[in-house]
Formats: structure tokens, sequence, C-alpha cells
């Protein structure tokens, strides 16, 4: 019945040529996957919130260090160590909150103090060597650091029209509340919020990340969220502060033996860099208590 | 009886047929295979299978197991609802139309799923081109409703469901319709005791299919609908969300019970509605 469709020689020569130049060209860009881990590339992970003020920070970096390409990788902080944990090529980690870091670096205590940690000198990611700890050393530091302070804030459209006035109103379930999953820092910020003020949080929808909160909000979707003064900053949405305001704090490490990632985790607590996170609402690291 | 012999001899000169298929071939197609086989067996090889019953019992996953349910059957309910209707008039169109309606059709089939998610929220979400009315006249709003997560599942599922319709209506005679029509049939009537009956298979492998696609549901799910435990987050949330905060052990219990999930419904199906 069916028409026997037949190949002539040069036809099927031709099929075998854009088949295998497919299939080079398929190798070709693997090949150049493969090879993002050149020395002069810096990988450098940042939690979502992070994107404003780490694209500049990247940038002013790339500038005093030109020989440095500088790539940035954004998302909800967990994700971003779920990644880091299975392979992905990361030099430099900068987590939303401690807990996040310390998956990424479970061998050592979370600390600013070089003495508290001093015995084995490896970085190991999951049980497995990763690179050396020296990396971090020669400003002081074996494991992450504390560069900067976020406060959470309750992001409302602008003129409110809800009227919501506190963090209190947010257990109201007539309200579209956008709030993180729990499992990336700014939602678990968010529960540790509610239970301060001894509310339950009536949420819609718990985001993969801070951004999408943020998204949900700009588009009108939702009522309120729960954000980062940070994010609020440069949107046409209004930040309501809570009080005494639920802050995280930011660690952030070389987690490669490049030696460009302790250069950048350098700079990201020189002045140049805080003076930028300041500018983007960040509590800068010299604004904080010492520890 | 001659027919079915003859056809058989050809079946059992399979080995020469696979005689034609050249060396090198072979090895591209075993490549294929592998491809295709280890990534899903390295999930069943690393499932945590002492405890598999353990997290599969926690409400969460039950909740996600039970939405997904509800959302994937309730998209393939839509697709058949207002699909069939679209693939019948398409079936019947001029060619050129049908060229113009595929073209439409097709595009969530082809356009990632966050597109989608993110078309749906400007279109339907509370401030969107429709969506705005909606909230107005009715107070409907659709984004983080289960509704939601069910349009979302329909949005990605429905090209699936009207091409394989569309495709089944005009394979079969066209001659028989018009008979019953000069016979005197009502269109009602033809599409009733011709049209249906013989798009029966295409119809049912278009749910399979549509179904299939809706369960795996993702990225137009958490775009449009957002993700909240026992409201919007289906299986394939909560699997994304397990594995991106570092849960494997729940990242692969998940998998796997989808991995299970879409085998048996592949297998039960086979033949009959699929022809695989």
């Amino acid at each position: 019945m069916r028409q026997a469709v037949r190949l002539t020689m040069k036809q099927t020569s031709k099929l075998a040529l854009f088949a295998s130049s497919l299939a080079l060209a398929t190798f070709a860009v693997f090949g150049g996957c493969a090879n993002n881990t050149d020395s002069e590339t810096l990988w450098v992970f940042a939690a979502s919130s992070l994107t404003d003020a780490f694209t500049e920070i990247a940038d002013a970096f790339e500038r005093a260090n030109p020989e440095i390409e500088v790539l940035t990788q954004f998302a909800g902080s967990s994700q971003l160590a779920t990644q880091i944990a299975s392979g992905a090529p990361a030099d430099v980690f900068a987590s939303a909150n401690e807990a996040v870091m310390a998956t990424v670096l479970p061998e050592g205590e979370l600390t600013r103090d070089r003495t508290a940690n001093e015995e084995g000198g490896k970085w190991y990611i999951q049980g497995e060597v990763r690179g050396d700890r020296t990396a971090n050393e020669d400003f002081g530091l074996l494991e992450s650091v504390i560069f900067v302070r976020n406060e959470l804030v309750v992001a409302v459209p602008a003129g409110n029209p809800m009227g919501i006035s506190s963090i209190s109103d947010l257990s109201n379930s007539n309200l579209l509340l956008a709030i993180c999953d729990k499992s990336v820092p700014c939602g678990a910020l968010a529960h540790e919020a509610a239970t301060a003020a001894g509310i339950t949080l009536s949420a819609d929808t718990e985001e993969a990340s801070v951004r999408a909160v943020l998204t949900k909000l700009l588009l009108g979707e939702v009522d309120a969220g729960l954000v980062y003064k940070s994010d609020v900053r440069a949107t046409p949405l209004i930040a309501i502060p809570i009080s005494p305001p639920p802050a995280n704090t930011y660690p952030i490490s070389a987690v490669s033996d490049n030696p460009d990632a302790a250069a950048f985790v350098k700079f990201v607590l020189s002045p140049e860099a805080q003076e930028i996170l300041a500018a983007h609402d960040f509590v800068s690291v010299q604004e904080l208590p010492a520890q | 009886m001659t027919l079915s012999k003859s056809y058989r001899t050809l079946s059992i000169s399979s080995r020469g047929r696979q005689l034609t298929t050249p060396f090198p071939l072979i090895a591209l197609a075993v490549i294929a295979l592998a491809f295709t086989a280890l990534p899903l067996f390295s999930l069943v090889w690393r499932a945590p299978w002492s405890s598999l019953g353990n997290i599969l019992g926690r409400s969460q996953v039950l909740d996600a197991l039970s939405l997904s349910a509800i959302i994937s059957f309730a998209a393939a309910g839509v697709c058949l609802f207002i699909g069939l209707p679209l693939a019948h008039v398409m079936a019947f169109a001029t060619t050129r139309t049908r060229r113009v309606l595929r073209v439409l059709v097709l595009l969530p089939m082809v356009l990632p799923p966050v597109v989608g998610g993110a078309a749906l929220l400007f279109a339907l979400g509370r401030n969107g081109f429709v969506g705005q009315w909606f909230d107005k006249w009715w107070g409907v709003s659709l984004p983080f409703t289960t509704a939601g997560a069910v349009v979302a599942a329909t949005f990605v599922a429905l090209p699936f469901f009207v091409v394989s319709v569309e495709t089944g209506i005009r394979q079969s005679d066209p001659k028989l319709a018009e008979i019953a029509r000069t016979l005197g049939a009502s269109n009602w009537r033809v599409l009733g005791s011709i049209t249906l009956p013989l798009a029966r298979p295409a119809i049912l492998s278009g749910l399979a299919l549509a179904w299939a696609r809706a369960i795996g549901e993702f990225g137009a799910t958490i775009t449009f609908a957002g993700n909240l435990a026992g409201r919007t987050q289906t299986l394939p949330l909560a699997t994304f969300l397990a594995l991106e905060s570092g849960r494997i052990e729940e990242t692969l219990a998940l998998s796997v019970l989808l991995l299970g999930t879409s085998a048996t419904v592949l297998i039960a199906l086979r033949s009959r509605w699929l022809s695989v």
C-alpha cells in the first residue's frame, strides 16, 4: 500500500553529511561548555536578591582586573547550593543566609575567625575534596565570611490599595500573599518574622526565589509579599518596615581553588563594593556589630 | 488466510531486516537507546528504596500526588470538552484555514512552558488582558488557585489532543459522512454516528497524550499558578523544590513515583491507544 520512498545514493550521502555535521556541531557546543572552567573566567553564584548589586560589583571587579571575566548566575540560594553540590563550576558562592552556606561547606564551622577552625586544609563539598581552603587565607579567613545584611519588609503595590499597615495584616486570608518557599532563605526568614509577630502567614504562593515574589508583586497579581528591602529599592512598590527588622546575614566564600575566587571575595569586602551594596539598600558589613 | 500467512513470513524474516541496517547506524542506535535509558535507570538505581514508603507517605507528598491526579485528569477533560470541537472544525476547514489554525494550535507545543505561563499571567492574571474583567465582574482570579493550575496544564496539553483528533477525523473516509448526509442525517447525527465513532481511537490516544503532558507540566504551572502545597503544588513542582533545597532522597522518591506512573500508563495504553 504505502509507497516506498527511495533515496538515491546522492541523497543518502547528503543526509549522512547533514546528520554528521549536526552531530559535530553538538559536540562543538558541548566542548565549548566544558571549557568554562578556564582560570581567567570566574563563576560567581549569588542569591537572587543580589542580582542587581552583584551585577554592578562584577562589572567593577572586571574593570579593576581586566584579565578576569566574571560570569554570574543568580537563583534561589538553596538551588545554587544544590547545583554546586552536584558539580556546577562555581568559584564563588554568595548565599542569602548562613544555613544554606553550611550545606555547601558542611565540614567547617561558619566563622569570621581563622583561629576557630585550623585543622584540615581542604574544601569539602558533600564529602568530596574540591580545593584548597588556603584560597581564602590571604585575608585571614578559613571559611565563609559575612559581607552584608539584608532586612525583610512587607512590600505592597504603589498606593497600598489594601491598606496594609504591618506584618500582622498578613494573616488575613482574603489577601493574596506571596512569600518565598521555606527552602530558600527569604522564606525561612518570613516564617521567623511571622512567629516573632505572633501570626501565621496566609500565603497563596510560595515562590522559588525572592525575585519571583517580586515579579508577582510588580504584575499586581498579589496584594502583598515578603521580600528584602534591597529588592523594593528600584521598583514602584512600597516597603513597610517590620519591627524589630528581621534580617539575614549573607555569607560569601570561595568554593574552588581558583585564585581569582579569593580576590573576588576580598573585593566584595572592599569599601568600593560595600558602597555599591549600601546603595542597593543592603546594610553594609562595616555597620554590623562585631561578632 | 493466504494474506495473513504471507504477512507472517515477512515478519519472520525480521533477522534479514535487522541486517539491512548498516552497522555504523546500529552503533548510533545503541547510543540513542542508552541516551534515553541510562538517565532513567540511574534514577531507579539511586532511589532510596528502603525509605521510599516512608517518604511517599508524607502528607505533603500525598497532597501533591492527589493534586497531580486531579489537575491532570481535569486538564484532559477540558481538552476533550473544548478541543474536540476545535479538532472537528479544523478537520473540515479549507486547507488554508486549517494551516493557519494549525500554527496557532501548535504554538504552545513548541513554546517553552514558562513563556506559556507568563502569557497566561498577562492574559488571565488579575491585571491581565482578559483577567481584569473576570476580577471586576465576578471577583474571580485564576492565578494561585487549583483551577489556575488546570488552566496551565490545559494550555500545554491541548495541542497534543487537537492534533491527534484532527488527524484521526481526517484519516477516516469523508465519503461516509457525505453519504449519511445525502440520506438525510443531520450534522449532529453524522457527528454522533459516523465521525466520532470512527475517530474514537484518535480521541482516546489524544486524551492519553494530553493527560501525559498535563501530569508532567511544570513551567507554566509555577509561573501562572504559583506554588502552594495542597493547592497548586503538583508532583513536578514538589520534585523541583525538593531538588533545589537539597532534599535528594525526596527528589529521587518523587521522581521514581512519576516515572512509575508514566510507565504504568504507557504500558497499560500501549497498542490499544498509543500504537506503541
